[in-house]
């Protein structure tokens, strides 16, 4: 128990915003503030969702973490380095393992294996350990194979699975994925996300993972919500799913149990507060 | 009439080392007026199948018509039939190209010779179909929207054309969940009070129950089942190899079961779940006072 505190408390930042506000287009005519006095933190280790609607701020929030993006105002610091540091970014990025959104933003080579091995590649990594990475990588994802494949010429769902393993094989600290799923059927989807929560759980590897999926936000140590460039709410997915109406009115949702409970409770039935997993109704219902 | 597939088969790439067969002997109709969602495991063909229905993939082997047509003979009615047919790709980016958002969408409608007032009134309800407001979008460039803007504006610039046969692929993907239910809804809109026939790719078996009146299952390039989506998913191990799960609802109405309470039936969406779960509720009240 003092064992497990002590290691809470030295659990450092891995990610800190502080008053971060982003504008494309700055100083023109089109100018447009995607992120406004954004303040966030985001443990070593801690698996973080983040929610939002359409236009939020999610991806862009997402490129500074790999100090793709500059800060307008304020900062961005990843692993204590500032992602304003010109030197510094090499270093950054080296620790973060990205997948973006649209997985053909990422396609670097002609063949599936040359393009997993890149980030591995681009870290230094040692050519033996390169090897085995990549094929640990497309065997997390199923695409073993592809490997001689081109990766142009995959479906969607199979282009967003190589992004993934690209990710993965530069055994970052930090994975940072932006709708990593957003293709794939859902049993795709669940094996993904498990791959995901083991490396987080194993390898005590930070993840930060973008979705409109409530019932995959729900496996997250926290939950970030976004609006209108804003962070407006955080908490555990507990804390954020039981407050189904202001979700909703921000035009989001909950996973599908708690909008059950929400539901019943609505049209008067005798639920508790916070339910959030099928055993949890199933208690509540058949005392 | 309808669109037709004859023993359609493709091959990507042949003769290179990259050749594939995506498409395997496929025959189908796909009937006016009706919704039908095509669904598969990643890999299965379902894009592939779908770009043969505008003529955007020829067939290496096999007939595709439409409104009884053989759109890939080079005539002028080819042509036409194949423009009856409006088609939303996977990934929105790859077919948005014009400066702004507004010159996009009124792409299409420019092209089909359309007189400028028609085709004004065309892109603001357009826009206004996908939520994207026209004083806030109209004028920006595409490439500097977020992932969920640009597929709005993908379908927007297929909407304004007014097909007769609308093709989408995973239409709700990456839209966030108002965005989603509101798109889903719409599309059903456009299917009841316009007639125009509507064909989809999806993972969602829900969306599918509650949309179409046909799904097609495709499973390594072939046709595996076609049916009313109420007959296809009677069969779990045809919902497995389509790499789809139950629905959420369904699997808690069976949790529930199991755990001793009294419901009757099985439900796909929440609306349907929770009355099943009160219905219990009530005749377990009554038992007790009784
Ligand atoms: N390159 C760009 N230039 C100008 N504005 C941009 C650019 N990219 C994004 N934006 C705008 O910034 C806002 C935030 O975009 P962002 O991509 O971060 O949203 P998001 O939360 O990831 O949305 P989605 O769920 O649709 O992916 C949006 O309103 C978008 O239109
Ligand atoms: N341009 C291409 N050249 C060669 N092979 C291709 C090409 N496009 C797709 N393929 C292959 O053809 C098969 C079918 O691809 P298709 O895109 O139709 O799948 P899908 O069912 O739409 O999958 P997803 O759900 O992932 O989008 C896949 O194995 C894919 O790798
Ligand atoms: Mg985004
Ligand atoms: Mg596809």
């Amino acid at each position: 128990m003092l064992r497990h505190l002590l290691i809470e408390v030295e659990r450092l930042d891995f990610i800190r915003c502080e008053n971060l506000t982003h504008i494309y287009n700055q100083g023109m005519e089109n100018e447009y503030k995607a992120l406004d006095n954004v303040s966030l933190s985001i443990k070593e280790g801690e698996f973080v969702t983040i929610l939002g609607t359409n236009g939020s701020g999610k991806s862009t929030l997402a490129k500074h973490f790999n100090a793709l993006l500059q800060p307008a105002s304020g900062k961005c610091f990843v692993g204590g380095r500032d992602t304003s540091d010109e030197k510094l970014l090499w270093d950054i990025r080296q620790q973060i393992g990205m997948v973006f959104q649209n997985p053909d933003n990422q396609i670097i080579a002609a063949i599936v294996e040359d393009d997993v091995a890149f980030g591995p590649e681009n870290i230094g990594m040692k050519p033996s350990l390169i090897k085995e990475h990549v094929a640990s990588a497309l065997a997390a994802v199923d695409m073993e194979d592809y490997r001689s494949f081109a990766p142009h010429l995959l479906s969607g769902g199979q282009k967003q699975r190589i992004a993934i393993a690209g990710a993965i094989a530069m055994n970052p600290q930090c994975l940072v994925l932006d709708e990593p799923t957003a293709m794939l059927d859902p049993q795709g989807r669940l094996e993904v996300m498990s791959t995901v929560k083991q490396l987080n759980h194993d390898h005590s590897i930070t993840i930060i993972n973008i979705t409109h999926f409530m019932d995959e936000a729900a496996l997250a140590d926290r939950v970030i919500v976004m609006d209108k460039g804003k962070v407006v709410k955080e908490g555990t997915p507990r804390e954020i799913f039981s407050d189904a109406i202001s979700m909703k009115r921000m035009g989001l949702d909950v996973p599908v149990v708690a909008e059950v409970a929400f539901r019943l409770k609505d049209r008067g039935e005798n639920i508790p507060e916070g339910i959030m997993t099928t055993e949890e109704l199933v208690n509540a219902l058949c005392q | 009439m309808s669109i037709n597939l004859e023993n359609v088969s493709y091959v990507y790439m042949p003769g290179t080392p990259f050749e594939r067969q995506a498409l395997k002997n496929v025959s189908l109709e796909i009937p006016e007026g009706r919704i039908t969602a095509i669904a598969g495991h990643t890999g299965s063909g379902k894009s592939t199948l779908i770009q043969q229905l505008n003529g955007l993939l020829k067939p290496s082997d096999g007939v595709v018509e439409v409104d009884g047509i053989n759109i890939n003979e080079d005539t002028v009615t080819a042509r036409m039939a194949k423009r009856l047919v409006g088609m939303v790709f996977q990934y929105a980016e790859h077919q948005l190209f014009e400066e702004t958002v507004e010159k996009d969408i009124a792409f299409g409608p420019r092209n089909m010779g359309l007189s400028e007032e028609e085709i004004q009134a065309r892109v603001r309800e357009a826009m206004n179909f996908v939520n994207l407001d026209y004083d806030t979008y109209a004028k920006r460039s595409p490439f500097q929207l977020s992932g969920g803007q640009m597929r709005r504006a993908a379908i927007a610039g297929i909407i304004a054309m007014k097909p007769k046969y609308l093709v989408l692929d995973e239409p709700v993907a990456g839209l966030d969940p108002r965005g989603r239910e509101d798109l889903l809804r719409k599309i059903k809109a456009l299917h009841d009070k316009q007639g125009i026939t509507i064909i989809f790719i999806s993972h969602n078996m829900e969306d599918i129950a509650r949309l179409a009146d046909k799904v097609i299952i495709m499973k390594q390039g072939e046709l595996l089942l076609e049916g009313a989506p109420e007959e296809v998913f009677e069969e779990s191990e045809v919902i497995l190899s389509a790499g789809l799960m139950a629905p959420k609802m369904s699997l808690i109405i069976e949790s529930l079961k199991t755990a001793g309470m009294d419901i009757e039936g099985s439900a796909y969406t929440i609306q349907k779940g929770v009355s099943l779960i009160q219905d219990a509720l009530r005749r377990k009240e009554k038992c007790l006072q009784k």
